[in-house]
């Protein structure tokens, strides 16, 4: 079997790349983790080449990995050895749209900043979105990770936007999975199996979402803390009262540290809650109020930079900010989301490691979900201090599993998370491989992520 | 403060192309869009009302497509519009159009300030905010970044340069053209939207303003001949290598052999 020349013949030939860079590039995510060369790389453009691909891949155990703009942060883009990437990054059309229903469909390689500037002529939007990448994410790849983003305190993360998904499976069969019904009461829900599912049952080929209005207003408003405790436990109480916030996010002291070194923004060095809220004036004004009220009584103050400039705008330079921090050094990150009445404890516990282990850890997140992320400073190069990151790593995911949490709130557990995943899922994990056998009896799709089919 | 801010409807620019043929534009069938600079001037307006009180004008000339830039200023939370149109203005160029948005600016009345976005998508000539502010003989003062004060009769703006900025002060009524670093424009609502549709956008005919159509600047002085895209570029020479260092080093090699490095 010649696998580049028979793949040479599902689809265009000069969609078939084998060539060194291309490989190289399709080798990595976006996390810190290993690359993994693959064999070839198939560019498809319709579901009928998607098809012929799996069915080829289904038939001789090759192990396929679909891939669009590989912005992952736990490996779960990364191919297997001499496997096939699938790239659909070519599929990014709007296939239908629907304003007066506020539902669109369209193709997974459509890049979410893309469909919202399309979105806005109707004033309309798909709410969760992706942080930092939010310019090169593509809808299919939101799905399969499940992915969210700062405003998902609000509106949720992508799955609960998800109405219909086509997909062709393991073995190269097409399912038609949910329809435009905004409530259903019909049958097994198995576009939430899908969502999350990174790569692992399927290939998805277009997906229909419900979309959301543009809010009449939003407003933003910021507060230093004396402590990270005393943060958390503003958060932990603004959700408790019901407070209709968008975006809940906090940033500890050493990430503010790490965003006056990048920009010389002049903060005091501080933890900090950044809130947002959307809708009508006096939905506005009452949440606000409420939040700066519950701030204070944690001695929280607001917060305001020099100039009088937005202090949100400096939220965006966060992962930046902590990537230059320190030359040389590399980021281990998690993103473990656990009950918001147990932040106070994470948060501390986060602390307590960095002071028992001496490494640099910075706490932010989408606290107002209970989405926290720590992320660690440490040379790759030194075996005993990277050794010593991981385990760290390891520690504070746990203690989010032990705090009835999940290691990952929106990023994936791709390759990165593997080794914990039965941790979490230790009376589930068996059901889990059964469902896997029955999308892909073959074990093709994205194999060795999320768990290993045992 | 009142303020009028002039927007233009212009058609989808990605899906514009050259007929080479014709030597003309083709033009999308699709309604198009508000020119996208114009947002950051409404958006500004905005600000100014929310913060000091008192009324925002949308005003446009152009066809009927005119009224889907309008309703978006609406849309966006400006309190009026108005729509100069007439067939009489169908070929004017930027002389004639100022006047005319000069003519409709006075027959609003009341303006402390003019804000036009820097230039518009389709003919990014920018010269139609300063020719309005010669027409009214207002100050104008282009590609303003940031709106210090505006009060006692006078405004204060950061113009943007290619260096920096300069501080310029202008007595009120003033016109000023807005670049996009100056805000992050609102996104029109679904209720915004949905009040804009109710409100009433007054239609200005050239006997309305009292316009001179006979004038010599009412006919176009300049003429479009011909449309065509600009040479294409000689094509690139592909660098192949069997590894990724290989290329690199070809690259290396050439850069270097050109003196670019």
């Amino acid at each position: 079997m010649n696998l580049l020349a028979e793949l040479r013949g599902l689809v265009a030939p000069e969609n078939v790349i084998d060539n060194a860079t291309a490989l190289e590039a399709a080798s990595i995510d976006e996390s810190s983790l290993s690359p993994v060369m693959p064999a070839a790389i198939v560019r498809a453009f319709t579901s009928d080449e998607i098809q012929r691909v799996v069915r080829y891949c289904h038939q001789y155990k090759v192990p396929l990995t679909v891939r669009a703009a590989g912005s992952a942060l736990e490996g779960s883009a990364i191919p297997c050895a001499n496997g096939v990437v699938l790239d659909v990054s070519g599929m990014d059309k709007m296939i239908q749209f629907w304003p007066e229903d506020l539902q669109v469909k369209v193709e997974p390689g459509v890049v979410y900043e893309k469909l919202n500037e399309v979105l806005k002529r109707e004033s309309l939007f798909f709410p969760p979105s992706p942080g930092g990448s939010s310019d090169v994410a593509t809808i299919g790849g939101m799905v399969s990770t499940n992915a969210s983003g700062i405003y998902s305190v609000k509106y949720g993360g992508t799955k609960d936007f998800v109405l219909e998904l086509e997909i062709i499976d393991g073995t190269g069969k097409y399912h038609r999975l949910g329809n435009r019904a905004i409530k259903r009461s019909s049958g097994y829900n198995l576009i939430d199996l899908i969502s999350g599912s990174e790569g692992t049952l399927g290939v998805i080929t277009s997906v229909t979402l419900q979309l959301r209005g543009i809010p009449e207003g939003s407003r933003k408003a910021a507060f230093k803390f004396r402590s990270e405790y005393e943060a958390a436990q503003a958060v932990s109480e603004m959700m408790r009262y019901g407070l209709d916030l968008a975006a809940v996010e906090f940033l500890d002291r050493n990430v503010i540290e790490a965003l006056n070194l990048l920009n010389n923004y002049g903060l005091e060095e501080v933890p900090c809650l950044f809130i947002e809220a959307h809708g009508s004036e006096q939905v506005l004004s009452s949440n606000i109020e409420s939040a700066t009220q519950i701030a204070q009584e944690l001695g929280g103050e607001v917060l305001t930079l020099q100039g009088g400039q937005n202090p949100w705008e400096i939220r965006h330079y966060v992962t930046n900010a902590i990537k230059l921090r320190r030359p040389g050094y590399t980021i281990i990150r998690n993103d473990a989301a656990l009950p918001i009445s147990r932040l106070p404890e994470i948060i501390k516990y986060c602390r307590e490691l960095a002071d028992e282990s001496g490494l640099l850890i910075h706490a932010f997140g989408h606290v107002g979900m209970g989405l926290i992320h720590a992320l660690i400073l440490a040379r790759r190069d030194d075996t005993t201090e990277w050794q010593k990151g991981l385990d760290v790593n390891r520690k504070i995911i746990l203690k989010a599993v032990e705090c009835n949490g999940t290691i990952s709130g929106e990023h994936g557990i791709g390759l990165g998370h593997k080794a914990i995943f039965n941790i979490e899922h230790a009376e589930s994990i068996d059901l889990m491989r059964q469902v896997k056998r029955v999308f892909d009896p073959n074990g093709i799709m994205n194999p060795g992520k999320i768990f290993d089919q045992a | 403060m009142n303020i009028v801010v002039c927007v233009k409807q212009v058609p989808e620019i990605a899906l514009v192309s050259v007929d080479a043929n014709a030597g003309t534009l083709s033009l999308p069938q699709s309604p198009g869009m508000i020119n996208p600079f114009d947002a950051y001037a409404i958006e500004e307006a905005l600000r100014l009302k929310e913060k000091l009180g008192g009324t925002v004008w949308v005003v446009s000339l152009g066809g009927k497509e005119a009224d889907y830039a309008l309703r978006e200023g609406l849309a966006l939370g400006a309190d009026e519009a108005v729509h100069l149109m007439d067939d009489k203005f169908a070929d004017l160029d930027t002389t004639g159009a100022a006047l005319v948005l000069a003519a409709g600016i006075k027959k609003i009345g009341s303006a402390d300030l003019v804000i036009f976005g820097k230039q518009a998508v389709d003919y990014d000539s920018s010269s139609l905010g300063a020719a309005v502010g010669g027409v009214l003989d207002w100050p104008a003062v282009m590609y303003v970044r940031k709106i210090e004060s505006i009060a006692d009769g006078k405004i204060v703006v950061e113009r943007m340069t290619d260096d920096g900025f300069d501080k310029v002060t202008a007595p009120t009524p003033a016109l000023i053209s807005v670049v996009k670093e100056i805000n992050e424009p609102r996104l029109p609502s679904l209720k915004g939207k949905m009040n804009a549709k109710k409100k009433t956008v007054a239609v200005y005919s050239a006997a309305d303003l009292g316009v001179d159509m006979s004038a010599p600047a009412m006919t176009a002085a300049s003429k479009t001949l011909k449309a065509a895209n600009p040479p294409a570029r000689p094509k690139g020479e592909m660098i192949t290598g069997a590894t990724p260092q290989e290329i690199a080093e070809k690259l290396f090699n050439k850069l270097r052999e050109s003196q670019v490095i």
